[in-house]
C-alpha cells in the first residue's frame, strides 16, 4: 500500500508537534512490510536549495520537500489553484497513493483535499492539529484583544476580534471551508476536545475518530536518574516549548512571584523554550523582567534538541504546561508520561484531557498565577504527591498505528494481496 | 411609462426639481448706492469645481427672490433656490445694527452651477417687490470635499429645515448627482470556457453578477460552480476598475476549476448597479437571466429549477425573487411590500417583512408578493428585448428592483416569491464602502423621491383595493 503522509513541514527544520507527529507516524509505517510510506513536507524553496517545486529531503527519495503556490490565510485556501493542480498532478503522478494523510493543510491549501481526491482517487485522510479550520486567529480560539478563551465561532464574534473582515465574510469563509472538506474520507484528532470543537463548529461526527499521535519508534525514557544526580536542595518546575504570549510561561513566572520566600527558595524554573526572538518586543521584555525580578532560582536554557528531551525531562522534578490556549495534544505531555515526571498543566482543552488529575500530575486553574503557586506551594510543602506510573510507549503507539491502519484500510488491502 | 400624479407638495418637489423662469435683476453697473443687502457668505464647497454648495445668512430672504453674481455685476446672475434654515443668531446680529426683525429665518443654503471656474469674487442680490438689493462685493473661498460629504451637508441642512427633509435635499442634493449617468464603456469582455467543455452551448440561465467595491466574491461564486448546473452561464461584470486585476487574478489563477462558461465584462468606469446589471443582461444568451448580487450565496441551487419551473408554467409571473438568510440565520429577504415611513416624510419606501427575525419561512413555498430584491432575481430575457432591465436614474443601488417589479405588474405580470433554506445575502457589504450615513441618506431619499413620483399612484391605488395598511 502507497501511504503518501503530508505535513506541513519537516521536523528536521521546522519542529513543531504537528510535524513531529506526522513524521513519527511515517517512520512507524516505515515498519511495516508491504507498506510503501513516503514523508511529503513542505518547504521554502530555499530549502529545496534548486528550482524545481519539489526535492528530497537530504536525498532521500522517500522524504520529499514541496514549495507549494501561495496561499491564503484568511480562507486556508491556494490562491494559485491551477498551479497547485499542477504539482498535485507531479505528485500523484509520481507517488501514485492509496491514501493521502494529511497533517494539516496551512501553506498548501484546503483546496489541495480535492484535488488530490479527484487526480489520484485515494482515500484521503486529514488530520487536526488546532483550530484554524474554525479560527483565523491562528487557529487558538483566543480572543484577539486580550487573548481570553473563546468556546465559539460565529460570524459577528469573529467580526468583533478583526473588525476588518466583515461577519459575512466570516460566514463565507465558513462556507468555502466546509465545501473544501467534502472530499476527505477521514479526519482524524489527537484529543477529545478537538474532536468536540470541531463537531460543535460542524464537522459530522460520524467523519472524525480520535486517535493519539505516535511518538516515534526510537524514543525511550532513560534509566531513573540516581537520587543524588538531581538537586535535591530545589524542586525543579520544567517548561518545554515556545515562549510565546500563548504558552503561558509568565503565568509561571508570574506564580513565583506569590510563593512564600521560604517556597520560593526551594524552587528553580527551568524554561527551554523556543522563538522569544521571534515575539513582540512587548512580551520579550515581559519575560526578561519576569526572570530577573523573580524571587526564585529562574535559568533560561532556550530551545533544546528534540532527542535531548526524554534526558531533560529526567532532569526536572515536574513539567509545566501553563498554556492559556485550549492546546490539542500536546506531545510534550505524552513525552513527559512516557518518562514518568508529573505534569501541572492548565485546567482546559487539550491539557485537562491528557493529564489526569491527581494521576499524571496537577491542573491549576489556566491562566491564573495564583492558582498555579497555590499548587507549587502544595507540591514544595510536601502536602501535594503525585507518583505518575509511566505510560507504556510500545502499547500505545501499536494502538494508535493499528487505528491509522484501520482508517487506511489497511485489512482489506492484505486480504486483496493474500488473494 | 409617464409619471403618475402624488400628493400636492410632491407635485411641488416635481417642479422645483426643474428650473424656473424668472426676471433677472437688472442691476446697473457701478450702482453702489444698491449695496444695502445685509447679508454673509459663510463658505462655499464643491466636489467638481463647477457645482457650488453655499451656505450664509440674507435678511429677509423670504421676500424675494436671492441671485448669486460675479463681484463686477457682469454676466447673468445665477438664481438661487436656497433652502431656508432659523439663524436666531443673526436676528441678534440685525437687532444691534437697529434693523427691525420679525423671523429668525435668515439661514440659507444653495446648490448652484456653472461651467466656467467660479470668480473669485462675488455678491448676492435680493429681488423683491422688482427692485434689486446687493451685498458688496466678497471674496468667495471654495472648499473642495468628497461628494458623498457634501450630500451628508444636504442632510445636515435638511434636518434643520421646518418644512420636509425630502423637498430640501431634492433641491440641494439633486444638482449635485449625474442624472441619469452615461453608460460605461465595455472595454473587454474575457470569455472563459470549462476544460474539455464544447463551447457555444445556448445556456438556459444566464447568471449575471456585479462587482464594484469587493472582489473576492468572484472566488465564493467560481467555488459555487461545481454545485450549480451545467446549462447554465456566468456573467460577472466588473463595475469598478479598481477591480479588473484582482478579478483577472482570481479566475486565472484557477481555470481549471470552472465548470460553465465565465465571463468577466470589464467596464471603463464605475457605471452603477443598473448600468452593471442592464450591461451584463446585453451579454447574455440564456431565456431565463437570474441577476445576483455579488455578496449572495447559494448552498445549493434547487431555487433555480423552482424559479426556471415557475416562469416556464405561468406566463403572467414576471420576476421570481427568493428568500435568503443573513449569516446568523435570520431573514434577509422574504419579499417586499411598501409602506409610508415617516422618516422619510411618509414617501413609500420598500418594507422588509420580518427582516432580522430568526427565519422560519411561513407557508406557502412560493407566493405572489408586491415586490422582490433584485439581490436575487429570476426574468424572462425576453421581456427586456432592449436589455433595458433597471432604471439607471437610480443612483447607486436602491429602489432599482421595487422600479422594475411596478414595472413587471405595469405590464400585467405578477412577482413569484419562492422559499428556500439555501440562500444567504450577505447585504450591504459592498454598499457600505461607498459612503458614510448621510451621504447615504440623501441618496436613498433621492432615489425614494424618484420612486413616489413614478409609482405614488398605483401603489396607493392597488393599497386602496387590497385593503391594505397605508
Amino acid at each position: 500500500m502507497r501511504v503518501a503522509i503530508i505535513s506541513h513541514g519537516h521536523p528536521a527544520v521546522s519542529a513543531g508537534g504537528g510535524e513531529r507527529a506526522a513524521y513519527s507516524l511515517f517512520e512507524h509505517l516505515k515498519t511495516i512490510p508491504g507498506m510503501e510510506p513516503v514523508f511529503v513536507a513542505r518547504a521554502d524553496p530555499s530549502e529545496i536549495a534548486h528550482d524545481a517545486w519539489f526535492g528530497a529531503f537530504r536525498g532521500r527519495p522517500d522524504e520529499l520537500l514541496w514549495a507549494p503556490p501561495p496561499y491564503d490565510w484568511f480562507r486556508r485556501m491556494s490562491v494559485s489553484h491551477d498551479v497547485l493542480r499542477m504539482h498535485v498532478r507531479s505528485l500523484v503522478d509520481h507517488l501514485r497513493p492509496d491514501v493521502v494523510h494529511f497533517h494539516h493543510y496551512i501553506f498548501f491549501g484546503l483546496d489541495v483535499l480535492g484535488l488530490f481526491k479527484e487526480l489520484a482517487d485515494c482515500r484521503t485522510i486529514l488530520t487536526l492539529h488546532e483550530y484554524a479550520l474554525i479560527c483565523h486567529h491562528d487557529g487558538q480560539m483566543v480572543k484577539t484583544r486580550d487573548l481570553r478563551l473563546c468556546s465559539h465561532a460565529s460570524p459577528a464574534e469573529c467580526h468583533a476580534c478583526f473588525p476588518e473582515y466583515s461577519a459575512g465574510r466570516f460566514f463565507l469563509r465558513t462556507r468555502l471551508i466546509g465545501h473544501q472538506l467534502e472530499p476527505v474520507d477521514r479526519f482524524v484528532s489527537p484529543s477529545k476536545f478537538l474532536r468536540d470543537r470541531h463537531v460543535a463548529w460542524g464537522l459530522d461526527p460520524g467523519r472524525i475518530s480520535v486517535v493519539e499521535n505516535l511518538l516515534p519508534p526510537g524514543f525511550r525514557a532513560p534509566a531513573a536518574v540516581a537520587a543524588d544526580g538531581t538537586r535535591q536542595d530545589r524542586i525543579r518546575f520544567g517548561f518545554f516549548g515556545q515562549l510565546n504570549r500563548y504558552k503561558g510561561a509568565l503565568v509561571l513566572l508570574d506564580a513565583v512571584k506569590h510563593l512564600p520566600q521560604e517556597i520560593a527558595d526551594q524552587v528553580e524554573i527551568v524554561l527551554f523554550g523556543a522563538k522569544l526572538e521571534q515575539q513582540q518586543q512587548e512580551f520579550q521584555d515581559a519575560v526578561t523582567r519576569a526572570i530577573k525580578d523573580s524571587r526564585a532560582r529562574v535559568s533560561l536554557f532556550g530551545p533544546y534538541q528534540h532527542g535531548d528531551l526524554p534526558a531533560l525531562l529526567r532532569g526536572v522534578n515536574w513539567m509545566v504546561i501553563p498554556s492559556t490556549w485550549w492546546e490539542n495534544s500536546p506531545l510534550v505531555i505524552q513525552e513527559a508520561r512516557v518518562v514518568g515526571v508529573p505534569i501541572l498543566a492548565s485546567n482546559i482543552g487539550g491539557m485537562a484531557e491528557k493529564v489526569r488529575d491527581g494521576v499524571d500530575g496537577l491542573h491549576f486553574l489556566a491562566g491564573s498565577a495564583l492558582d498555579l503557586a497555590a499548587k507549587i506551594e502544595s507540591i514544595v510543602s510536601k502536602r501535594t504527591s503525585v507518583k505518575p506510573v509511566p505510560l507504556d510507549l510500545a502499547a500505545q503507539n501499536a494502538a494508535m498505528l493499528d487505528a491509522h491502519l484501520d482508517l487506511y484500510g489497511w485489512s482489506d488491502a492484505r486480504r486483496k494481496l493474500a488473494t | 411609462m409617464s409619471p403618475t400624479e402624488g400628493p400636492n407638495w410632491l407635485a411641488r418637489v416635481r417642479g422645483l426639481a426643474t428650473p424656473r423662469e424668472d426676471t433677472p435683476p437688472t442691476p446697473i453697473p457701478g450702482d453702489e448706492a444698491a449695496e444695502t443687502l445685509d447679508c454673509h457668505l459663510d463658505g462655499a464647497r464643491t466636489t467638481d469645481g463647477q457645482r457650488l454648495v453655499i451656505h450664509g445668512w440674507v435678511a429677509g430672504i423670504d421676500t424675494g427672490t436671492l441671485f448669486l453674481a460675479d463681484a463686477d455685476r457682469a454676466g447673468t446672475p445665477r438664481r438661487l433656490d436656497p433652502v431656508v434654515t432659523p439663524r436666531a443668531d443673526v436676528s441678534a446680529h440685525l437687532v444691534n445694527l437697529g434693523r427691525r426683525v420679525t423671523t429668525d429665518r435668515h439661514g440659507f443654503v444653495a446648490t448652484v452651477q456653472q461651467d466656467e471656474p467660479w470668480p473669485s469674487m462675488m455678491r448676492l442680490c435680493l429681488v423683491a417687490d422688482g427692485k434689486a438689493s446687493w451685498s458688496p462685493a466678497f471674496e468667495v473661498k471654495i472648499e473642495r470635499i468628497p461628494l458623498m460629504a457634501l450630500l451628508g451637508i444636504t442632510i445636515a441642512v435638511a434636518r434643520q429645515c421646518s418644512g420636509r427633509m425630502s423637498e430640501a435635499v431634492e433641491r440641494l442634493a439633486r444638482p449635485l448627482v449625474n442624472q441619469p449617468p452615461a453608460p460605461p464603456t465595455v472595454v473587454e469582455v474575457r470569455v472563459f470556457e470549462p476544460p474539455g467543455a464544447p463551447v457555444h452551448v445556448t445556456p438556459r440561465v444566464s447568471v449575471v453578477i456585479p462587482f464594484y467595491g469587493e472582489g473576492h466574491y468572484l472566488l465564493d461564486h467560481l467555488v459555487a460552480q461545481s454545485r450549480a448546473p451545467m446549462d447554465i452561464e456566468w456573467i460577472m461584470v466588473c463595475d469598478d476598475p479598481r477591480l479588473a486585476h484582482e478579478l483577472t487574478q482570481i479566475i486565472t489563477s484557477r481555470r481549471s476549476a470552472i465548470r460553465q462558461t465565465t465571463s468577466i465584462v470589464y467596464l471603463g468606469a464605475n457605471g452603477g448597479f443598473a448600468h452593471a446589471n442592464n450591461i451584463g443582461v446585453a451579454h447574455a444568451k440564456g431565456r431565463y437571466v437570474l441577476l445576483m448580487n455579488s455578496d449572495v450565496y447559494c448552498r445549493d441551487f434547487s431555487f433555480l429549477e423552482r424559479g426556471v419551473s415557475i416562469l416556464e408554467q405561468d406566463q403572467r409571473t414576471g420576476g421570481v425573487g427568493f428568500s435568503m438568510q443573513f449569516e446568523d440565520g435570520t431573514v434577509q429577504h422574504d419579499g417586499m411590500t411598501f409602506r409610508r415611513v415617516p422618516w422619510f416624510d411618509d414617501l413609500w419606501a420598500s418594507e422588509h417583512p420580518r427582516k432580522g427575525m430568526p427565519h422560519d419561512w411561513p407557508a406557502p413555498p412560493e407566493s405572489n408578493v408586491e415586490a422582490v430584491t433584485a439581490a436575487l432575481m429570476l426574468l424572462r430575457r425576453a421581456d427586456f428585448a432592449d436589455a433595458i432591465v433597471f432604471d439607471p436614474g437610480y443612483i447607486v443601488g436602491d429602489f432599482e428592483d421595487a422600479d422594475l417589479c411596478l414595472r413587471l405588474r405595469e405590464m400585467g405580470k405578477t412577482i413569484a416569491l419562492v422559499r428556500t433554506d439555501e440562500i444567504w445575502h450577505l447585504e450591504r457589504q459592498s454598499v457600505r464602502h461607498i459612503a458614510d450615513n448621510d451621504g447615504r441618506r440623501a441618496i436613498t431619499l433621492l432615489n425614494c423621491l424618484r420612486f413616489n413620483t413614478r409609482w405614488d399612484a398605483m401603489i396607493e391605488r392597488d393599497h386602496r383595493e387590497q385593503g391594505r395598511e397605508s
